[in-house]
């Protein structure tokens, strides 16, 4: 595709995507809750900024960070060192989760609910220590072919059964870091990490392996949560 | 406050994006000068789009931050305060599913798996999937938060529900699932339905903002990881009925009959439950036919249908071709059936007879 006819396309999946959702909060602003002029104008500033962004992303999602992210993936497993994949993948899980904007939002609430009982640099850290832990473990679950489903089924049940120990205000912020930690920034930085990785393995395709790293990777801040407030109870 | 912010944390923003970022782009810059060695264009390629993803990113977030964060305040303070309750629910629905389908990481997680997939998940199917089962689940959310339903209520039964169907789906669907999960609750999402949820909890009495309207993070993630279980299991019996059907016997019914009947049988074939059929004209003579004339034989022209069909319906078929074709006559034609020992490209479904 030329880069003429990627543009034009994109620019239409993002109109198609954002539009729907602009149009609603209008009818609704003119039909029910009427918000003064400067806070309306500005959410028509923000979703013209919001569409413009998301069509630079995209492309450049498509164009630069996938194709870095599979070469870097599929270079990982010829170095024939496992130390150096387990190195790579954690320090990608690390650094992509310390970075993401919404899990700082994340350590606020924790913050709020605990007051001020933890200090919110090292939350951060757990979490992206949890993160880059699942994502080391989804590498290796790639490479010797354990079965995702039990992994994913010990981590869940793990969740559920501290889920009843866990402080009750807790337990939503601990879902909720599971949900925040994979953004924008780290869902293509690490999908295409495993895509690529999985791409040159031998009895392995990026169909049936190279997914889960994303949903693996959901599940360490959970735990860590839950076992942060189980400790300050 | 009357003023508009535009650019407020911007510089933060990006900042982050930034870090987040460069670890790859470092680690790929070593690789590249120790062993990829990738043609330079290619590089600047990448250097270009990472650069474009970078400032698009935080052009985006700053969007999300400065306008759909206060709208969705004002909108669920609104919303908080409404007569008929009940009405949230369906609007729930509504604002999950526009809001997941704006997400840019599930168009990207989409993509990729009709990507891997080679086409066969296609990737307006996963994105439906994904923003229907969010859409469903902040319906539930808003019902949790009119009635208060403590949120462990809904979240275990749900993952319990997860767990329970992976002994049935197949691996890459599982792995697509959870990772479903963690694409829906993007900034979109976060931003915007949590300010929508926090603002009703909070004009709700009875109400904790920090419970009720958080937490539907939880749900959010929960959603899709059902949905598309769901639809893992509902492809797999999709493929497993095409292959039971092209483990059936199958046979050919080949008839050559006069001229003009083919479209005629055809037609009827299809009624009596053939798939199609395809007619050849070709020439030929029988005992019943032998003109000549000028001591030339006459090879009257004559169509052939070929009609693949499933052995049990076989019979049905071959009796409505020759009433049809009035085979029963002298002189209308034959037809005769021959065993199939493979097909391949029967792909239309058993209940879907041909139409003309």
């Amino acid at each position: 595709m030329t880069m003429r006819n990627q543009i034009r396309s994109k620019v239409l999946e993002v109109a198609t995507a954002i539009l729907p959702l602009v149009l609603v909060v209008v009818v609704l602003q003119f039909a029910l809750v009427k918000m003064p002029t400067n806070l309306f104008l500005q959410f028509i500033i923000g979703a013209i900024m919001v569409i413009t962004g998301m069509v630079l992303f995209l492309i450049g999602v498509d164009i630069g960070i996938l194709p870095m992210g599979k070469a870097l993936g599929a270079e990982l497993p010829r170095r024939g060192s496992l130390p150096l994949i387990i190195g790579i993948a954690f320090l990608i899980g690390f650094a992509a989760t310390i970075a993401e904007p919404d899990v700082i939002v994340l350590t606020n609430q924790v913050d709020m609910v605990s007051g001020g009982a933890i200090a919110k640099n090292i939350l951060v850290y757990i979490i992206a220590i949890g993160v880059a832990f699942f994502v080391v473990m989804a590498m290796l679950r790639i490479l010797l072919g354990f079965p995702i489903a039990y992994l994913m089924a010990t981590g869940y049940i793990i969740i559920i059964i501290l889920a009843f120990f866990t402080p009750v205000e807790f337990v939503p912020v601990a879902f909720d870091s599971g949900g925040v930690t994979t953004g924008p920034m780290t869902v293509p930085i690490i999908l295409a990490l495993g895509l690529g990785f999985s791409s040159v393995l031998a009895g392995k395709s990026a169909m049936s392996d190279g997914f889960g790293l994303i949903g693996l990777a959901s599940i360490g801040p959970v735990i860590g949560v839950m076992v942060m407030g189980m400790v300050l109870s | 406050m009357n003023g508009i912010t535009v650019w407020d944390g911007f510089g933060h923003t990006l900042l982050g994006i930034i870090e987040a970022l460069a670890p790859l782009l470092v680690l790929f810059i070593i690789f590249q000068m120790t062993v990829l060695k990738l043609p330079r264009s290619y590089i600047f390629n990448l250097i270009k789009g990472s650069l474009l993803a970078l400032v698009g990113l935080a052009l985006f977030l700053q969007g999300v931050h400065i306008g759909f964060f206060p709208a969705g305040q004002a909108i669920g303070e609104m919303l908080g305060s409404i007569r008929f309750q009940w009405l949230l629910i369906p609007f729930g629905f509504m604002m999950g599913f526009l809001a997941t389908w704006g997400e840019p990481a599930v168009r990207i997680l989409s993509e990729q798996v009709e990507d891997a997939s080679a086409g066969s998940i296609r990737k307006m199917v996963v994105l439906y999937t994904i923003a229907g089962g969010v859409a469903l689940f902040i319906a539930l959310g808003m019902a949790k938060i009119i009635y208060g339903v403590p949120l462990l209520w809904i979240i275990i039964p749900g993952y319990l529900l997860a767990i329970g169907m992976l002994r049935f789906s197949d691996k890459s669907i599982i792995a697509i699932a959870f990772d479903a999960g963690g694409v829906a609750t993007g900034p979109m999402a976060v931003t915007f339905l949590m300010a929508i949820a926090v603002g009703i909890a909070s004009s709700i009495q009875g109400r904790d903002p920090v419970i009720d309207g958080f937490g539907l993070i939880a749900l959010i993630a929960l959603a899709p990881i059902l949905t598309i279980l769901t639809l893992g299991l509902i492809l797999r019996m999709k493929t497993r009925r095409k292959e039971e059907k092209n483990m059936a016997e199958m046979s050919l019914i080949v008839s050559i009959v006069r001229k003009g009947w083919g479209d005629k049988i055809l037609q009827n074939s299809c009624k009596a439950g053939a798939e199609g059929g395809t007619i050849m004209f070709g020439r030929g003579v029988g005992v019943h036919e032998k003109q000549t004339i000028l001591g030339i034989p006459i090879e009257p022209e004559k169509e052939i249908v070929l009609t693949v069909t499933n052995a049990d319906e076989t019979d049905a078929v071959l009796e409505e071709i020759v009433r049809t074709a009035e085979l029963g006559k002298p002189g209308a034609g034959i037809a005769f059936v021959i065993p199939v020992e493979k097909v391949v490209g029967v792909v239309h479904r058993s209940d879907e007879s041909c139409t003309i």
